[in-house]
């Protein structure tokens, strides 16, 4: 036994690691300070853009030693040429304005219908029992299939497009907005009733806010797959838009004008990743996991993909 | 005064048929007196516990506080889990605030800031759950629940999931406040000494369904030292009630 403790009395024997965990556990406002500090994006961000760097200086170094052929792979100052030439033209911001308005669309016209309905069969379990079924057969049909209904019914111009997006950001929002709330901690509801909360209380105090993170994730596997549809419906008959471009860029021989239109879908699709993340971290930085459960919703998001086409 | 009469309660099992966690429990207990209640696991005084604070309805029996019959959870009534379970997206502070939604914000305040320097986590009202230690969480729950001012305060093996030396210091924590504010309190436990040390009267449950088997009345006067000898012979006369005097003499030779 160390020396010193011998002279404590008894009691004090007890509570000296009491007292020595008080000094070790840091002073909390500088604890959630450093929590903090750790969420936001720039450092894994600029991390992010090493590689791609080094990918466009070996693209660049394989164009200018003609390792590539030019008409197949055009070099990235020759896709960059394009892409200002597009925008000095003025084409490009109309492009992007009415891509970004499609998805934009879409994904609030998903996100409602998905949120009213994974609500009820989250909460309700009868809802459940009357609704998932039919829904879980329709996240079957792959997205194509329903461009030739959706043109039927809607005509071939925006009505039909934003519809076929807000179908994809539909299932994951749903998915996850319903087994989030199934999934919520049934001690944490609980207590909600101990302190006399009910109905709607309940639902505000305890319910949505345990609910939010697979919300958030269920959002982000959204509008990942409003991207990919907004490019299918684009390919279905659009004079506008960065899916027309891919298909001019196609028709007309140009590789330099689809490598163009692939880049800014990349950038387009994470920025848009990183503002939704950026609102959301608001709402759900005190969750224990954060890190895990963004990386799990990439997870579902390319899940998605795969089952999308 | 809480009077429980003839409380049964009855399952449905999972495959048919019907099992009973409890057969016709009677109890009295008077106002600001601590009733222990040990038993073996599966024995129902979770169960029990559950069913005076209104989180259970039970399948026969009543239970009155100040003669009014429990049929829900209710505001006189405070419930303290073996688990925190704060709201983890809540700050200590909201946490300590969850019972008071009716007040206004600088009612709120007041109480929780006062009510967080009683339990000892003034410094940590801003502080998220999941910065706390085991024992510092359990203090924000029992906080929650003392906010209210609850006139019976129910306790669910509180401090069974800390370790020994927090344990201690919450269960004198818990007779300050008890001194302090002299609520009456019902607490489950599977630790004989911890019963020892804060009750006034001790019922020992055991069956399946449980009923209670016997009573001791603790009337030492308090604190009371966990190394009394006199409360040892109680642990052992308790310990063959469970019929697990002589495991206890097995696990005290290993």
């Amino acid at each position: 036994m160390p020396q010193g403790t011998q002279t404590l009395s008894p009691v004090r024997r007890l509570a000296a690691p009491l007292r020595y965990w008080r000094l070790v556990v840091p002073t909390v406002p500088a604890a959630a300070r450093r929590v903090r500090r750790r969420l936001p994006v720039p450092r894994g961000a600029l991390a992010g853009l090493i590689l791609p760097a080094l990918l466009i200086v070996a693209w660049e170094a394989a164009s200018s030693l003609a390792l590539v052929q030019a008409n197949l792979l055009p070099s990235p100052l020759a896709v960059f040429a394009t892409l200002y030439d597009l925008a000095a033209r003025g084409e490009l911001a109309g492009h992007l304005e009415i891509t970004l308005l499609r998805v934009f669309l879409g994904f609030v016209l998903g996100t409602a219908v998905a949120t009213v309905l994974g609500a009820l069969t989250g909460y309700s379990a009868s809802c459940r029992r009357l609704l998932d079924p039919l829904l879980q057969a329709l996240q079957n049909v792959p997205s194509i299939a329903w461009v030739p209904l959706f043109i039927l019914w809607l005509g071939i111009f925006e009505a039909s497009k934003v519809t076929l997006i807000a179908v994809g950001v539909f299932f994951p929002v749903y998915l996850n907005l319903m087994s989030g709330i199934q999934q919520v901690d049934r001690k944490l509801v609980e207590v909600g009733r101990v302190y006399g909360y009910t109905g709607f209380a309940l639902i505000r105090r305890v319910l949505l806010p345990a609910t939010l993170p697979a919300y958030v994730t269920g959002l982000r596997g959204g509008l990942g797959l409003g991207w990919m549809f907004v490019l299918a419906a684009e390919f279905m008959g659009a004079s506008e838009g960065l899916g027309f471009l891919l298909i001019d860029g196609e028709m007309t021989g140009r590789p330099a004008v689809i490598i163009a239109a692939l880049i800014l879908f990349a950038l387009l699709g994470k920025l848009s990743d990183i503002a939704l993340v950026g609102v959301a971290q608001r709402y759900t930085a005190w969750q224990d996991s954060y890190k895990a459960a963004s990386e799990k919703s990439a997870d579902v998001a390319n899940q998605r993909h795969f089952q999308a086409f | 005064m809480l009077r429980i009469s003839g409380i049964s309660k009855h399952f449905d099992a999972p495959r048919g048929g019907v099992t009973s966690a409890l057969d016709g429990v009677d109890l009295s207990v008077g106002r600001g007196e601590i009733i222990g209640i040990v038993g073996t696991s599966g024995c129902g005084k979770s169960t029990l516990l559950r069913i005076v604070g209104g989180l259970d309805v039970p399948s026969a029996g009543t239970v009155e506080i100040d003669g009014r019959t429990v049929v829900g959870p209710n505001p006189e009534v405070g419930f303290i889990f073996q688990e925190p379970r704060l709201m983890p997206w809540l700050t200590v502070r909201q946490n300590a605030e969850f019972g008071l939604a009716a007040l206004s914000r600088a009612e709120r305040e007041a109480l929780s800031s006062a009510v967080l320097a009683r339990v000892g986590l003034g410094g940590f009202a801003d502080a998220l759950p999941q910065q706390l230690s085991g024992g510092m969480a359990q203090r924000a729950a029992i906080a929650r629940a003392l906010v209210t001012r609850p006139s019976v305060l129910l306790l669910d093996e509180p401090f069974s999931a800390l370790d020994a030396f927090t344990r201690i210091s919450l269960q004198d924590h818990l007779l300050e406040i008890w001194r302090e504010d002299g609520p009456t309190m019902l607490f489950v436990t599977h630790d004989i000494e911890e019963a020892l040390v804060l009750s006034d009267r001790i019922e020992v449950m055991r069956g399946r369904p449980g009923r209670i088997h016997r009573e001791y009345a603790v009337d030492f006067p308090r604190p009371r030292r966990r190394s009394d000898p006199a409360l040892l012979a109680y642990k052992e006369s308790i310990l063959e009630d469970l019929d697990l005097a002589q495991a206890a003499l097995v696990s005290a030779a290993l």
